[in-house]
Formats: C-alpha cells, structure tokens, sequence
C-alpha cells in the first residue's frame, strides 16, 4: 500500500466506528485542517502521529465538539454528526482524554472518576450522591483495565502519573466511549509509568467493542501498539498505513512531516 | 549485577495503607479540632469560678455556667454562620468581601420597613407603583432576601463574566453596599420634616414576644385607659397655660402645638379646645377636662390590642383579674401546679443550701401570678420573628433546671434557652454539610475550585457554582443579620463591619485553602468556636485585655494557613 494515500480502503470491511471526511477548520485566515479524511474501526489502536502545529490537536478538539468543522463530515458507525459541544460528542460515544486529564487532584477518585456524573438518589443537583455504589464502581471499572487501587477514597493529587491516565480512560470508558481518544497519554510520565499506560491500552484494544485514536509523539510507543498510522503535516495527512506497511525510519520521516529530517541529518552530519 | 526483583509489586502497594489514625491526622480539620480543645480548657480554667480566680476543672469557670454559654454561644452562632458562607465559597475558588457590608445593607432593610412600610415609587416622579403601611416580620425577611440574593446574583455574575478576581469586585461591593445602606438610612429613615434620617433604628417593637389580648378587649380597663391618655395629656398641658396667664386664644394655641401632646392634635382640634375653654371662657378644671375629652375623644374599640408581653404583664391587678376569671378551672390547676413546684423546688434548694430543714408547705400562688404565667404561655404573633430573635432548646434548659443545674445564685431557674441564632447557625451547618459531603452539587462545589477546567471539561455548570454560592454568602448574611435585628430590635449602618475578614479568617482556620478545592464545613464549626470564644473571654476573664484577641486571631490565622498548605502538599504530592 504506498504510504501517502490519503484514504486507504479497508480491509475489515465493515463500516468504520469514526469516519472524517475532508474536514477543513479554518481558525480566520489560518487553516488548520485542510481537507483531512480519516477512518477508525472498533477494536483497533490508530496512530495520530505529527510534529507541533500538524493539527492534531485541532482535529481532536474538532472530534470532541470543541471547534465546530469549518467543512467537511465526522460520521459515527455511517450517520453523519454536527456537534455542537463537547456534551454532544460525548453523548455520541467520544470520549476523550486530555494531556491535563481533567483531573481534580484534591478529590477522591470516586469523585473525579463519576465528576459532572454522580449517581444520586434524589431530585437535581442537591441529589445525594450513592457513595458505597461509586466507590465500588470506581474500583472494578480500574480494576478491570489493569489498575487495583487501594482506597477509592485516596485523593488523586498522590496517584502516580500512569494510575491518573488509567483512571481518565477508565471513566471515559465507563460513561459509553465508543472512540477513545487519548491525547498524548505517554509524554511527562517515567519509562515503567508510560509502559503501565501501554499495556493499559492493549487491554483496552483486547475488549473489542472501542476504538482507540492515539496521539502521540513517540514513535516507539506508536510502533509497540497501533494497528494503523496516520500522519499530519501542516493540515493535512501525508501518510497512513498499517503496522505492518511502515518501517521505523519511514515513520520517523514521515512524523517530522516529510523529507525535511532527511535534509536535516544531512545538515547535522557535516 | 545486583538487581531486586520487583515482582509481584505494584503501584498501589507503595501507598501505605492508611490506619484510622493517619486518616484522621489527613483530615482538613484536625488543627482546628486540636486549637478548639485548648481554647475550650483555657478560657474554662481563666474564667474561674463563682469566687472568682482560675481552676483546673474548666467546667468551673463563668465562662461554661448556664449564661457564659448562652452569651458564648451566640457569638459564636454569629460568626459560624457567616463563615459557612465564606467557606463554600472559599472550597468553590472564590472570595466574598461584602459579607460584613451585606449584613449592614439586610439589617437596615429589615430595619426600615419594620418601621416605615414598604413602597416602590418611580424615582422623580409622585407615582407609587405598591405601598405598605405595614410589613410583616416574615415579609420584611423575604423581601429584604430577595434584594440580597439579587445582589449576590450580580456580584457572582460580574465575577464569572468578567473573570476578574472576586478579591476586587466584592471590594468593590464592600464599599458600595456599605455607602448604600448609609444612604439608605439618611433618605428613609427621616420623619416628616426631617432633612436627613438617622443611621439606626432603635425604637423598634418587641416583634418576638408581641401577643394579641383581643379575646378579652370587652373586660380589660386597657382600652379605655388607652383611649384617654390622649386626653388626659392635653389637659395637663392645657391646664397649665391657665396657670401661666396666657393672655389670647393663639398663644394658648401655640403653647399646646408645641407640646408632645398637643403635636398629636390636628388643628381643627386645637382650634376647638382653645375656642371652648380656652382664657376668658372662664370654667372650672372639671368643665375643661369634659371638653378636652369630648374633642379628643378616642373610640376605645379602636385602640389596637396587641401589646408585648412585659407591657401585658404589667397590666392593671384588675385587668389581670379578669384574664384569670377567663381561665377554665383545669387551666387554672395546671398553671399553678407549675408554679408551685417550681417555687417548691426553689425553696428547697435554697433551705438546703442555707443549712434549713425543706419547707413543709409553701404560701399559695396568687391568682394575678396564675395571669401572668398564663400570658406567659400565649404564642407571639410573630412566630417569624420568635424563629430568628427568640429563645431556643428552652425544654433542655427546662430539664437541666430540674435535675439541678441552670440555678443562678439566688436560687432559680438561671436561664430560659440559647439564643435562636445557634439553631440556625447549627441547621445552616448540618445542610451544608450534607450538601458538600453527599450530594452531586457538592462534587461540583469541590471541583470548581480544585480544577476549573477539569470540572468544565467534565459538564460541570461552572459557571452557575459559583454564582449560586455568591448568593449562599448573601443568604447567609442575611440571616446573620435577621437574628440580630428580631433579636436587639434595632438596627445600625454600621453592623457587620470587619465581619468579612472574620469569616474568612474562620473558614482558612477550618481548613480552607485560599486556591479553592479544600475545606471543610466541620472545621468551620471548630474555626467559629475558637474565634467566637476567643472575642468573648474578655467578658469571663477579669485581666484580660480585649485587644488580645485580634493578635490571637492574626496568629492562629497564620498558624492555619502554613498548616493547610502542609495538608495541600501531601494531597497533592508536593506541586
């Protein structure tokens, strides 16, 4: 498959949980995105890969309702969307996961796993929250995608990095992501933190039922586990295959947007 | 190479687990609780006991008698309240500096209308859109809530809106509230004539014990003794120019006009009484007073008959009479059971005390002290009123003077409740308590201050948290400022004052952080009762100074402070 068809035919066959269509997200006179297609199926890891101002950061606010497309689609399992804010999307089965995680770090996990959720038992917002159901929630939902946490009621200012990033996508799991997307889940955390977070996403790859979108920086972690690859450079995509399609020196080229790193050996080779 | 297998370990193990104990010291309250016990043993052993000088039992102490605590406990209801308010703020990220003003501004409102009525008129012009000679207690509290919380509305509004820091624009406010209620006081509160209103209102009824006699209006002398005054005030007065040699008819006309008296007749009165028996009518002193009466004549059935309850325990014997002559035999029976165990037991107390044998049979009970205890039962009709500025927990007090304590050193029952601000400030605590702790709005409290952008990012209404709380510091001004008012029956431009910075003082010494996120209502209630004990002890401790309190508070303030920033850093591993 040569790596810079923009929308590769898929071989799975069935209709792609999250397909984008040439959107374009021109912010006034600065274009963004222009003309970007994607498909991701369920039960797959997709690669968001690109240097600083790609626009991947403008494609997943795009996704998660935050900037509405200046052109072009997103569709969900083939009906096309038109999110209005990150509520919509969310309701649609996006979930995503910040670099900041949105997290509050003086709250128990209970209370930021079920946060602007709560389970009550009584009318609006003075409902009382079902404590003891939360909290043993919290912990099987955690539990389940690889993280035992001692005491749900622990704050989660003194979780390690890697336990946070669990419990971001353990909750956007939990509240009906059908797409998971995680923004940059590995950067700032240790070596064995970012490998915990890895295995933490094969786990979630293994159920089959959720679509993961993976943005990252590092193409070692993005060669460990995505199944396809997507590249940005300057709004549009430049290149896309699967695993088993690119090698690590294409994909290194192509994350530094095309042929400049070559230039750029060259030039630091002298 | 030396390695260690680090199987079998995971992240979660390297988290002691925490025993009770640690849970406990983690707790955002327990620097508070700590202070609250030392403050509470000292002020107990400095207030020494009836004798005087300290003790080491610090239930010795007049601080801790029946009156230390109801008088303690009052203040320190006062400032609970208004630091619950400061606190959900404070958890929520922000800061409310016109709390001391807002209770300035609710007191002169409440104030006024009590007072004056209530009307809305189009400014420059003579028209009146609604007018009440009257307000209610109930009406008077409502009314002045829905300018307070309308204030607390756009207070939190313009914070949310504009994303300046709450610190400036409820300066901003602090200032201008505090102007307004003066203004409010120069404008309003001016009788006719006046050029400028008085900033306090101190003339106002006794609206929590105001009881209605007009059961028995036919049978009382009240009335009628009412209805004359008027009457007999302008004879005396008339009586005297006479005595004068007030020479014409407009001299005696003017001498009465000036008089207290006299400025309650209209003209045409005063014209009458002058033309009929003023000088050159020549009559005696009785046939002046029958024209005095018959011109000031006031209809008895007109007289009002609600009084409060001092006045109608002061009534005539005779009227008194006739109130017990209305009392059904049983009801007579049951009072002065009553009384005669109370006065049994007093007795006894006292002949123990002195050494005596008991008193085998006491006097009777007096049938007018029957009509006093009676009077003493009927319900105000103000229940509003009796809610914010009467007594509270009276049958406690009731029981505890019947099993021995609550006797004041002549004998009897020393004191008849707490004041009623304790039951709101401990109703105020345990709601938002429940709110904070339990409830989805709480999360969303603690969210907003503890990550702004993760709780926006998560659907949590930001926005509306914070505005709402806004209007709960308002709310809870209010109510500061309504228990005062119902309480002292007056009201003072400048009430409140400093308030603000006592509140928040409370709430950081409660364990607030000042970045929001952190706190807890709990530690309010602890932060209050050192606050609130700590301003009084100079009425229980002889040789203390009251400007010690204010280097306490500064302090243990600080102490505070430098303690919640130790708990946020473990909390939040250190950034």
């Amino acid at each position: 498959m040569s790596a810079t068809s923009a929308s590769p035919a898929h071989e799975i066959g069935t209709v792609p949980v999250i397909r984008v269509e040439n959107l374009v997200k021109k912010f006034g006179n600065f274009t963004a995105l222009n003309g970007v297609s994607l498909d991701v199926h369920t039960g797959e890891v997709h690669a968001l890969l690109g240097d600083n101002g790609a626009g991947k950061s403008t494609l997943i606010k795009t996704l998660a309702g935050v900037h509405p497309p200046t052109s072009g689609t997103i569709y969900l399992s083939g009906v096309p969307q038109h999110f209005r804010s990150p509520r919509d999307s969310s309701d649609a089965g996006i979930g995503v996961v910040y670099q900041d995680l949105a997290l509050n770090p003086l709250a128990s996990v209970t209370r930021n796993f079920f946060l602007g959720r709560e389970v009550t038992g009584g009318p609006g917002p003075l409902g009382w929250m079902k404590m003891a159901e939360m909290d043993r929630i919290a912990t099987e939902q955690m539990a389940e995608i690889g993280i035992n946490i001692s005491d749900p009621s622990q704050t989660v200012g003194t979780m390690s990095g890697g336990q946070k990033q669990t419990l971001a996508i353990a909750r956007a799991i939990y509240f009906g992501a059908k797409v998971l997307i995680l923004d940059e889940p590995t950067s700032a955390l240790g070596q064995k933190q970012q490998m915990e977070v890895l295995k933490t996403i094969r786990r979630v790859q293994k159920r089959g039922d959720i679509a993961i979108i993976l943005i990252t920086h590092n193409e070692i972690h993005a060669k460990l586990i995505a199944d396809r690859f997507t590249f940005l450079s300057l709004g549009e995509v430049i290149g896309s295959g699967t695993r088993h399609d690119l090698e690590g020196e294409e994909i290194r080229r192509l994350m530094a947007g095309g042929a400049e790193l070559a230039d750029l050996a060259q030039e630091l080779a002298i | 190479m030396a390695t260690k297998a680090g199987a079998g370990r995971t992240e979660a193990d390297r988290r002691a687990r925490t025993s009770f104990w640690g849970k406990l010291v983690n707790r955002p309250e327990i620097g508070a609780f700590f202070v609250m016990i030392i403050v509470l043993a000292a002020l107990g052993m400095a207030s020494g006991g009836l004798t005087g000088g300290a003790s080491w039992n610090p239930f010795d102490g007049t601080a801790y008698n029946p009156l230390g605590l109801r008088n303690n406990t009052r203040i320190v209801a006062q400032l609970g309240i208004i630091a619950i308010g400061a606190c959900l703020l404070m958890i929520a990220g922000e800061f409310d500096l016109s709390i001391g003003s807002m209770i300035g501004f609710a007191g002169m409102s409440m104030a006024l209308m009590l007072k004056w009525g209530f009307a809305i008129r189009i400014p420059f012009t003579e028209i009146t859109l609604v007018s009440f000679d009257y307000i209610s207690p109930l009406m008077a509290v409502l009314l002045t809530l829905c300018m307070t919380l309308a204030f607390g509305f756009l207070i939190g509004n313009i914070v949310v809106r504009s994303k300046l820091p709450s610190f400036i624009v409820t300066l901003a406010f602090l200032f201008f509230i505090r102007g307004l209620t003066e203004v409010c006081y120069r404008f309003l509160n001016r009788a006719p004539g006046e050029r400028s209103g008085s900033t306090q209102v101190s003339d106002l009824p006794d609206f929590k014990n105001l009881i209605d006699l007009e059961p028995y209006r036919d049978m009382l002398g009240y009335a009628k003794a009412q209805a004359s005054q008027l009457a007999q005030g302008c004879l005396s007065v008339f009586q005297r120019p006479l005595n004068n040699n007030l020479a014409s008819a407009e001299q005696v006309q003017a001498f009465i006009g000036n008089t207290s008296a006299g400025s309650k007749l209209t003209d045409a009165q005063l014209a009458a009484i002058v033309e009929r028996a003023g000088p050159g009518n020549d009559l005696t002193k009785d046939q002046i007073a029958e024209v005095v009466n018959q011109v000031c004549a006031v209809d008895p059935a007109s007289v009002p008959m609600v009084m409060d309850r001092a006045t109608a325990k002061a009534l005539p014997d005779a009227d008194l009479a006739s109130i017990f002559s209305t009392l059904s035999p049983e009801r007579v029976d049951g009072l002065r059971q009553a009384l005669e165990s109370r006065a049994l037991l007093d007795a006894t107390r006292r002949a123990a005390a002195a050494g005596r044998d008991a008193p085998g049979q006491l006097p009777a009970i007096p049938d007018l002290q029957v009509a006093r205890e009676h009077i003493e039962s009927i319900s105000t009709i103000n229940p509003v009123a009796n809610m914010f500025g009467g007594d509270i927990f009276e049958p406690v007090f009731d029981w505890l003077y019947r099993i021995g304590f609550n006797i004041n050193p002549g004998g009897s029952q020393w004191v008849e409740g707490l004041y009623a601000v304790v039951g709101w400030w401990l109703a105020i605590a345990l709601v938002a308590w429940f709110v904070l702790e339990r409830t989805k709005a709480g999360n969303w409290i603690y969210a907003t201050g503890g990550n702004l952008q993760a709780a926006r990012a998560n659907g949590v209404p930001t926005d509306a948290v914070k505005i709402s709380l806004f209007m709960v510091t308002a709310f809870c001004a209010t109510i500061f400022a309504a228990t005062q008012v119902f309480d002292t029956n007056s009201a003072d431009a400048a009430k409140g004052n400093l308030k603000e910075l006592e509140a928040i003082a409370t709430a950081v010494v409660g364990g607030a952080i000042l970045t929001g996120g952190f706190g807890s209502i709990v530690g309010v209630v602890f932060g209050a009762i050192i606050f609130g004990l700590a301003q009084n002890a100079l009425f229980y401790i002889p040789w203390l100074d009251g400007a010690y309190y204010r280097m306490f508070l500064g302090s243990i303030l600080l102490a505070a402070a430098l303690l919640n920033e130790n708990v946020r850093k473990r909390f939040t591993g250190g950034i």
